[in-house]
């Protein structure tokens, strides 16, 4: 693993360290992720790539809190993640970690705007106005605010999702696939306002993809195989995680 | 494709298991019901037979005319016992005794009624005779001269009484005292199905317990070789007129026949409410299929795409259904007997001796219950199954598309329309004062709301979303999961919707009447005291009215006492009174003629049916009384409204002098059903409350009530008529409650993916919890306020029939009925989504979201 040293030390937001999930016992034994050492910095966008069985979407769901490890630990800040209860974590989510998803996103009976402060209004607070107004300018959701997800397109939905993990502002942004049922157009949309999130305010922002052209918008590319990080990219091009994966592959 | 259908009972375990369990317990109301009423009358039946085992012919009066006495049997007149000489006297008699069988309550040291768990008590004479007295003494000797007494074995041992033991019994005649010379066992099972018995020898029990010495039968016992017929032919030639002799098997049939008719109303009433269970486990039945149909949309497309037809779906739903109904069936039956063996040893607590050798479970129990369970089960699953034969192949490819056709405009039109009818029946039947016609409206109207129930769901979650605000974000979920599929939630709701609206219905007219009754007891009641049986079952002799006459602080006592004689050929109630207090006791309203001054001879009559009949005052009646003879009476007098004489019964129409009663009526229709007092002027009421509690003394059974107390009285009597009620109708609410359980968990079942996203997001297990139990407080609400309504207007409408009947007639909607029963729905909108909201809470995150 290269191991360059940043110019100026940037904060570690989410951290595994030897982290670990297998099913079974001894031989038979399958192991999703063995023993991944990764951080990831504050303030950059980072692309897990990787074939299917990769690890790649174990790797999220355990540094989101939403799955466990076999052993090892994820660190959010500097929360050990192993040691909190179920109430704790989902504080955790609630207050610290943003998710999109690559469908079902959004709760049908809410409006797009109740959806949008859905998990401020879990933690029972006000939204900040100011910053919701932004979020939803900056993805251009200002008109349909009222509508429910139904009467929604795809894209649109997708928009209400990337709004709802800006919105309250996490430490950390994890993106499930999150152009996967996307048209081109609306996947350029999206991937764009995600770029932007992270270069305007600097959200931290880790997005699980199987597209060489979504991983592009990216600062940083995790290549994973057989639960293992075997290579990453600084400054990808859609062209060079092409040649990457296509390495990988043969 | 009936393995399709086996295979998915198997794999849905909970929502299968609560599905047939609001079937069983409706089969199990039913067949306990079926169980517990045949054994009680397999039990009489066998008491009765006992009874007249060793007895060849029973002699007894010759009821006249079509009747019902106090004890359910026909209105019988008392026999002189001097005939019993003339009947030994006839070849082929070996024995005959006459038998005294009067209604007598053991006192106990206090002086308060011995009550056995509400089974009457009887005074009886010893004749010492054994094939007559169904009694053989276990202690002690049998009784003997004016002060021995025995008293049956059961009793004594409640009241721990031992031979030597003084005993005290009130019976029509007043207060006596005996010693307890011993203990009897009746029969083979000890006791008399539950009623106490006291016994002295015939002479006694002629002084102490009949009436004008004259006795209720005479049992006559054949010599070897006569048969019963036989010594019935030959006792008949010796007897007078209004004197029959039956065969004692006859006799035994009668009586059974008499129990029978109580046990089947019983036994009717207890199947309405079994009915009403099943009728709630249909609706949820129709629900959860429709549901689950909506679920397996993919499923019975793909199913049709690789050829299955549609009749092979249709017959799969409907097997899947009839085996629920199979098993729940079954289940309920044994559930029901188990019951009924429940209740038997319940009964034998309270005194009620149901052996369990008699536990009856009649073939009839069996098909029944199998037959009824299984039917209304497939019956209800029909129209789901038709839905699920109609999905076309081309829906497995598709997104489930939700289900609209529950809010289409037909539906709203028809719904409209049948409520539309529903009330113009019932306005209608207010109008026209008839009852039948303002509960049939009530019925339709209820159609009607079940059938707008989807277009009602989002008003009724819009009203209920404020208060559901205040608990935050899971109020607002809850609310708009309960609406966003109206026709689920109304569909839910219907079973307690049918439980509600019938409790309500029922409460209204209960609570009415009760107050309507207490106003009348202040308005025409001008009595200042009633004497009145302690619970409901009097036992006070006409003797009370005179010693309260002849008290000096007494202005007026009016007793009254209850028969039925044959008025112009009809049978008729009437109400014994001594005619010169009833109008200074009473306010009749106005009344034409004297009343006061109403002879033997003469009778009073109310206007309405002086109306009817075009009878005024000088018009004679042809009448036959109890006892066989006939007579005219002439109408004295008219008065308004008699239903306060009557203590709120409307059936007041005609007054007869209390002499009528003592001359014509057997001695068990003498009893006084209350005496009414008012003080002469000057006495203080505690003065003249001392005077009456002093005579009544007497008859200890009897409470001394003051209009306050009268009122309390009633109070308390509707609570527990109300009770029991709200018990038989729990499991319907029961049922609904479990409609709504089975509702939600499909739902969290069908929400996975969203219930993981919330709680990717961070919604804790207690927020999704609260989401879960705030939709099924909606729901449940839902069910409650429909119910409440159609109750509401249909008691309205019901109870405003009776105008004309029930003065003054006072529609009290009370509430605190509707508060309690809101705060009921929450209770129970709550204890039903424990399970589902527990499941719901407890989703794996990771699972959940990840899920297709």
């Amino acid at each position: 693993m290269s191991n360059a040293a940043p110019v100026a030390a940037p904060t570690v937001v989410a951290r595994a360290q030897q982290a670990s999930k297998y099913y079974g016992r001894g031989d038979t034994a399958v192991w999703a992720l063995a023993e991944v050492d990764v951080d990831i910095e504050g303030g950059r966008y980072t692309a897990v790539m990787g074939p299917s069985g990769s690890g790649k979407s174990t790797l999220m769901h355990c540094l989101a809190g939403l799955d466990t490890l076999s052993s090892g630990r994820i660190l959010i800040g500097d929360t050990d993640l192993s040691t909190l209860s179920d109430k704790e974590l989902t504080l955790l989510r609630r207050e610290r970690i943003g998710f999109i998803f690559q469908a079902y996103n959004l709760i049908p009976t809410l409006t797009a705007e109740e959806n949008i402060t859905l998990p401020t209004t879990l933690g029972g607070k006000a939204a900040d106005r100011a910053w919701f107004d932004r979020v939803v300018g900056t993805v251009g959701l200002g008109d349909r605010l009222k509508h429910r997800p139904s009467e929604l397109s795809g894209g649109q939905q997708q928009r209400v999702a990337v709004a709802r993990a800006l919105a309250q502002r996490p430490d950390i942004i994890f993106a499930d696939e999150p152009t996967g049922n996307l048209d081109s157009r609306a996947s350029t949309e999206i991937l764009g306002f995600m770029r932007s999130a992270v270069d305007d305010v600097g959200q931290t922002i880790v997005m699980v993809t199987h597209e060489p052209s979504a991983a592009a918008y990216a600062d940083r590319v995790l290549f994973l195989a057989d639960g293992r990080i075997v290579d990453q990219m600084e400054g990808p091009t859609e062209g060079k995680v092409l040649d990457q994966l296509k390495s990988l592959g043969g | 494709m009936f393995k399709v259908a086996v295979k998915n009972l198997l794999g849905h375990k909970f929502r299968t298991l609560l599905t047939a369990f609001a079937i069983a317990l409706g089969v199990a109301f039913m067949s306990g019901t079926f169980v517990l009423t045949d054994t009680i009358a397999k039990t009489f039946d066998e008491v009765f037979s006992e009874a007249n085992a060793r007895i060849d012919a029973v002699v007894q009066g010759q009821s006249a005319f079509e009747s019902t006495g106090p004890d359910g049997s026909a209105q019988r007149p008392d026999i002189d016992p001097a005939l019993t000489e003339e009947i030994q006297g006839v070849d082929g008699v070996a024995k005959a005794e006459p038998t005294v069988f009067t209604i007598g309550t053991l006192l106990d040291e206090q002086n308060e009624p011995l009550t056995m768990g509400g089974a009457p008590t009887f005074a009886a004479n010893w004749t010492g005779v054994p094939e007559i007295d169904g009694f053989d003494i276990v202690d002690g000797a049998a009784p003997e001269g004016p002060d021995e007494a025995v008293v049956d074995q059961t009793t004594a041992d409640q009241a721990e009484l031992s031979v030597g033991d003084p005993v005290r019994v009130q019976t029509i005649n007043g207060t006596f005292d005996f010693t307890m010379s011993g203990t009897a066992r009746f029969g083979s099972s000890g006791n008399l199905a539950g009623a106490s018995f006291i016994l002295a020898d015939t002479a006694t029990s002629l002084e102490r317990f009949a009436v004008g010495g004259r006795v209720q039968s005479i049992y006559v016992v054949a010599d070897d070789g006569v048969g019963q017929e036989e010594v019935v032919d030959r006792v008949g030639q010796v007897l007078p007129d209004n004197v029959e002799v039956i065969t004692a098997e006859e006799s035994t049939k009668d009586q059974q026949e008499s129990i029978t008719s109580i046990i089947d109303q019983l036994r009717i009433a207890l199947t309405v409410f079994a009915l009403v269970s099943l009728v709630a486990g249909a609706f949820l039945i129709y629900n959860t299929f429709g549901i689950i149909i909506g679920q397996r949309v993919r499923e019975l497309a793909l199913l049709r795409a690789m050829g299955s037809s549609r009749s092979q779906v249709l017959w799969s739903v409907i097997a899947e259904s009839a085996a629920i109904g199979l098993v729940a069936s079954l289940l309920g039956l044994l559930g029901g007997i188990a019951l009924a063996l429940l209740l038997q040893a319940g009964a034998s607590a309270i005194g009620l001796d149901l052996p369990t050798t008699n536990t009856v479970i009649a073939p009839r129990t069996v098909l029944v219950s199998i037959l009824v369970g299984t039917v209304i089960t497939v019956v209800s699953s029909v129209v789901p199954a038709l839905r699920a034969s109609r999905v076309a192949p081309i829906a497995a490819l598709r997104e489930a598309a939700t289900d609209d056709a529950a809010r289409s405009i037909p539906r709203l039109v028809v719904g409209v329309v049948i409520s539309v009818l529903g009330i113009a029946a019932m306005v209608n039947g207010s109008a026209d004062r008839s009852l039948g016609s303002a509960a049939f409206g009530t019925a339709i109207l209820f159609a009607g709301v079940i059938t707008l129930g989807p277009f009602i769901v989002p008003v009724i979650a819009q009203v209920l979303g404020a208060p559901l605000k205040l608990l935050g974000i899971s109020g607002t979920l809850g609310r708009d999961n309960a609406r966003r599929n109206p026709k689920r939630s109304a569909g839910t709701a219907a079973a307690l919707t049918l439980a509600v609206t019938i409790i309500t219905f029922f409460a209204i007219f209960v609570l009415s009447f009760n107050s309507s009754l207490n106003a009348a007891t202040d308005r025409y009641l001008k009595a200042d005291l009633e004497v009145g049986g302690a619970n409901g079952f009097s036992l006070i002799g006409p003797s009370l009215v005179d010693e309260l006459a002849a008290r000096d602080e007494v202005a007026a006592v009016t007793g009254v006492q209850r028969g039925q004689i044959q008025i112009d050929g009809t049978s008729r109630i009437i109400y014994g009174v001594n005619p010169p207090g009833v109008e200074a006791n009473f306010d009749l309203q106005g009344v034409e003629g004297d009343l006061a001054a109403m002879a033997p001879d003469e009778i009073a009559i109310d206007r309405g049916t002086a109306r009817i009949a075009a009878w005024g005052i000088g018009t004679q009646l042809e009448v036959t009384y109890p006892d066989g003879m006939t007579g005219v009476l002439t109408v004295a007098a008219i008065y308004s409204d008699g239903n306060i004489v009557a203590g709120g019964d409307p059936d007041s129409h005609y007054l007869v002098s209390d002499e009528v009663f003592a001359e014509h009526f057997p001695a068990n229709s003498q009893f006084l059903t209350r005496a009414v007092v008012t003080g002469a002027e000057g006495v203080a009421l505690d003065d003249l409350r001392r005077v009456v509690e002093d005579e009544a003394e007497a008859f200890p059974s009897s409470e001394v009530r003051d209009k306050e107390q009268i009122k309390d009285d009633a109070n308390g009597q509707l609570i527990v008529v109300l009770g029991l009620f709200t018990v038989l109708l729990g499991l319907a609410l029961v049922i609904g409650a479990l409609g709504v359980t089975i509702t939600l968990a499909l739902s969290v079942f069908e929400r996975t993916r969203e219930i993981g996203l919330l709680r990717a997001v961070g919604a804790t297990r207690r927020q999704m919890a609260g989401a879960i139990c705030a939709e099924s407080v909606v729901l449940t609400l839902l069910g409650t306020v429909l119910g409440l309504a159609v109750g509401i207007a249909g008691g309205v409408a019901v109870v405003s029939t009776q105008r004309d009947t029930i003065d003054p007639l006072e529609i009290t909607v009370p509430p605190f009925f509707v508060v309690a029963v809101l705060v009921i729905a929450v209770m129970i909108g709550v204890i039903a989504s424990l399970v589902p909201a527990w499941r719901a809470a407890r989703l794996n995150v990771l699972d959940a979201i990840t899920v297709e």
